[in-house]
C-alpha cells in the first residue's frame, strides 16, 4: 500500500453472520480529484465507508486512509484529524442550534478556518439562532458540509450527499464539491444517481454486491469505452469476439451487442472478417457502462 | 470542554426536572410535617433520614438517576448523530469517560437536593437543619453512583432508550428483593469505575452501522 492514495484497501471485506456486505475490495483513490462510488441500494457503499472511517470494523482485509491503517486506533484518530465525513442523513445534534453546532465542531480542529466558516455561513443562509431539529433537509446538508469543509480536510468522504434534496440544492452541492476539489481537498462520494457522478466526477469506482466491480476513470471511458452493434446474415460467430478489450458481448437473434473497453477498432475489423453485414459504433456514457457492470458483475481491470 | 457541554446538553432536561421533582417534594414533606404519616410522632432528624432520605423519595431518586444514565452513542445511532460523533478525532473511550463524568456530577448534585432543600426550608418551618443531612446525601451519592453505572452500561448494550430502562429497572429490582440492603459504601467507587470502564471498551469494540 503506498502513499499516493488518499484510500487504499487490501481485500477489505465485511460478513455479518452469512450474509457478506462487502467482499475483498481492493479500493484505490487518488489524492486529488473527484472519485464517485456508485452502487444500486444495498450494495455496500455505506458499509465500506463506515469501515474506512472505522465507525465498522472489517471482518478481514486492510485498509489506509490518508496513509493511516484503519485498524490502528492512533493512526485512526490522526485520520480523523485530516478527514471529514458527510453522512447519508446529515444528522448533526438536533437540540443545538447552527451556532452552538459550529462552535462545538471548531474546538476539535487546530486548524479550522474562521474566515471559510463565515463565507459558507453566508453563502449558505444558514441561520445561526435555528435549532438543527428546525432544519430543513437542504439546510442541514449545508450545516454538515460546512462543519466538514471550515476545516480544511485533506479528504471529504460523502454518503449519498443528494439523497433527499431538491434541484436547486443538489445543483448547489455539486458546485460546491467542484470548487472544494479544486482547492486541493480529495473528494469521495458514494451515490446511485449515475448523472450526479458523470458530470463532476474524474473516476469513478462501481460497487455490486459488495464487489468492486469497476474501477475507471471517465475521460478514459468517453474516449475507449465502445457498444459496438454488429448485424450478420447468419448465425453470429461468438467465438470471434473473445479478442482484448471486449467487457461483454450479448447476441439477439442475428445481430450482437460488444461493450469493448479498449481496441474498438481491432474489434470492428474482426466483426468484417467475420463477414458482418452492418457494424455501428457508439460511445457509451456512465449510465450504460453502470447497467452492464451491476447487470453482470464482471470485474474490470484499471486501465 | 465541549463533550462535556454536549453531554450536559443532551441531559439537562433530564437532569432539571428531576432535580425539580424531588426539591418539589422534598419541599412539600418540609413544609406539611404534619401531614406526613407517624411524621409528627418523630424528631425531626428521624424525620429526616426515614421520610426524605428514605421511602417514596429515595425511590424517586433512584428512578431520576437510573434515567440519567441512559443515552450515549446506541442512543445517537438510534437517532442518526452517531455518525458525526464517531467521525470526530475523538476517541470513544473519551466520548464515554465525558459523559460519565458529566452524568456522575449530575448525580451528584440531585444527592445534595434535598440537603438544599433542608438548609433552606428548616429555618421556616423553625427548625434546624442538623448536619447529618450531609452524610445522607454522600449515601445518596455513593449509591447513585452505583445505580448510574449501571443505567450507563446498560444503554451500552441495549439499543433503545426504553430496554436499557427497562433492563436497569429489572436489575436494580431483583438486586432490593434478593440482598435487601444497599451497596457498601466502599465498593461503589470500583464498582461504579469498572461498569463506566466495561461500557467504554464495549463502545471502542462494537459497529455502528
Amino acid at each position: 500500500m503506498s502513499d499516493v492514495w488518499a484510500i487504499d484497501t487490501d481485500r477489505l471485506s465485511k460478513r455479518y453472520g452469512t450474509f457478506d456486505a462487502v467482499r475483498a475490495v481492493d479500493l484505490k483513490v487518488a489524492r486529488r480529484g473527484i472519485t464517485g462510488f456508485l452502487g444500486r441500494n444495498g450494495a455496500g457503499k455505506s458499509t465500506t465507508i463506515k469501515m474506512l472511517l472505522g465507525m465498522i470494523r472489517p471482518t478481514s482485509g486492510a485498509g489506509r486512509v490518508i496513509g493511516r491503517r484503519i485498524d490502528d486506533r492512533a493512526e485512526h484518530l490522526e485520520m480523523r484529524r485530516r478527514v471529514a465525513y458527510v453522512a447519508e442523513d446529515k444528522q448533526t445534534y438536533a437540540y443545538m442550534t447552527v451556532a452552538q453546532m459550529i462552535r462545538f465542531t471548531r474546538s476539535f480542529y487546530a486548524d479550522w478556518r474562521p474566515d471559510l466558516e463565515r463565507r459558507l455561513l453566508d453563502e449558505y443562509a444558514l441561520p445561526p439562532t435555528r435549532r438543527v431539529k428546525a432544519l430543513s433537509k437542504g439546510m442541514r446538508t449545508k450545516l454538515a458540509l460546512l462543519l466538514a469543509l471550515a476545516r480544511r480536510p485533506e479528504l471529504l468522504i460523502l454518503d449519498e450527499p443528494s439523497e433527499g434534496l431538491d434541484p436547486v440544492s443538489i445543483e448547489e452541492l455539486l458546485q460546491t464539491l467542484v470548487a472544494t476539489a479544486a482547492d486541493g481537498t480529495t473528494i469521495f462520494f458514494s451515490s446511485h444517481q449515475i448523472v450526479e457522478v458523470e458530470r463532476i466526477a474524474d473516476r469513478v469506482c462501481i460497487l455490486d454486491q459488495g464487489r468492486l466491480v469497476a474501477d475507471v476513470s471517465l475521460d478514459y471511458m468517453r474516449q475507449e469505452y465502445r457498444r459496438i452493434t454488429i448485424g450478420f446474415a447468419g448465425e453470429p460467430p461468438m467465438a470471434a469476439f473473445r479478442v482484448p478489450g471486449v467487457e461483454h458481448v450479448r447476441a439477439s437473434g442475428r445481430q450482437i451487442d460488444v461493450i469493448a473497453s479498449a481496441n474498438a477498432q481491432a474489434i470492428v475489423e474482426e466483426a468484417r472478417r467475420a463477414a458482418a453485414v452492418s457494424v455501428e459504433v457508439v460511445p457509451i456514457g456512465l449510465r450504460d457502462l453502470f447497467l452492464e457492470k451491476v447487470q453482470h458483475g464482471e470485474r474490470d481491470e484499471r486501465p | 470542554m465541549m463533550l462535556a457541554y454536549k453531554a450536559w446538553c443532551e441531559t439537562r432536561v433530564r437532569f432539571l426536572v428531576s432535580a425539580a421533582a424531588l426539591a418539589w417534594f422534598c419541599g412539600l414533606f418540609v413544609i406539611f410535617r404534619p401531614g406526613v404519616r407517624d411524621a409528627s410522632k418523630m424528631a425531626y432528624a428521624e424525620f429526616i433520614d426515614e421520610k426524605i432520605y428514605d421511602g417514596g423519595i429515595r425511590l424517586m431518586f433512584t428512578v431520576f438517576v437510573v434515567v440519567l444514565g441512559l443515552g450515549g452513542l446506541l442512543q445517537e445511532q438510534a437517532r442518526g448523530s452517531a455518525a458525526f460523533t464517531l467521525s470526530l478525532p475523538v476517541t470513544r473511550t473519551r466520548l464515554i469517560a465525558v459523559r460519565a463524568g458529566v452524568g456522575l456530577a449530575e448525580m451528584g448534585a440531585l444527592a445534595l437536593m434535598p440537603a438544599l432543600v433542608l438548609v433552606v426550608l428548616s429555618p421556616m418551618v423553625h427548625e434546624r437543619c442538623p448536619p447529618l443531612v450531609l452524610m445522607l446525601s454522600a449515601h445518596w451519592a455513593a449509591n447513585g453512583a452505583a445505580i448510574f453505572s449501571i443505567a450507563f452500561l446498560l444503554s451500552s448494550v441495549f439499543g433503545g432508550p426504553y430496554a436499557a430502562l427497562a433492563a436497569s429497572m429489572a436489575l436494580l429490582f431483583a438486586y432490593a428483593l434478593l440482598v435487601r440492603q444497599p451497596m457498601p459504601i466502599p465498593l461503589t467507587p470500583p464498582f461504579t469505575m469498572a461498569l463506566v470502564a466495561t461500557s467504554a471498551w464495549i463502545a471502542e469494540h462494537r459497529d455502528f452501522s
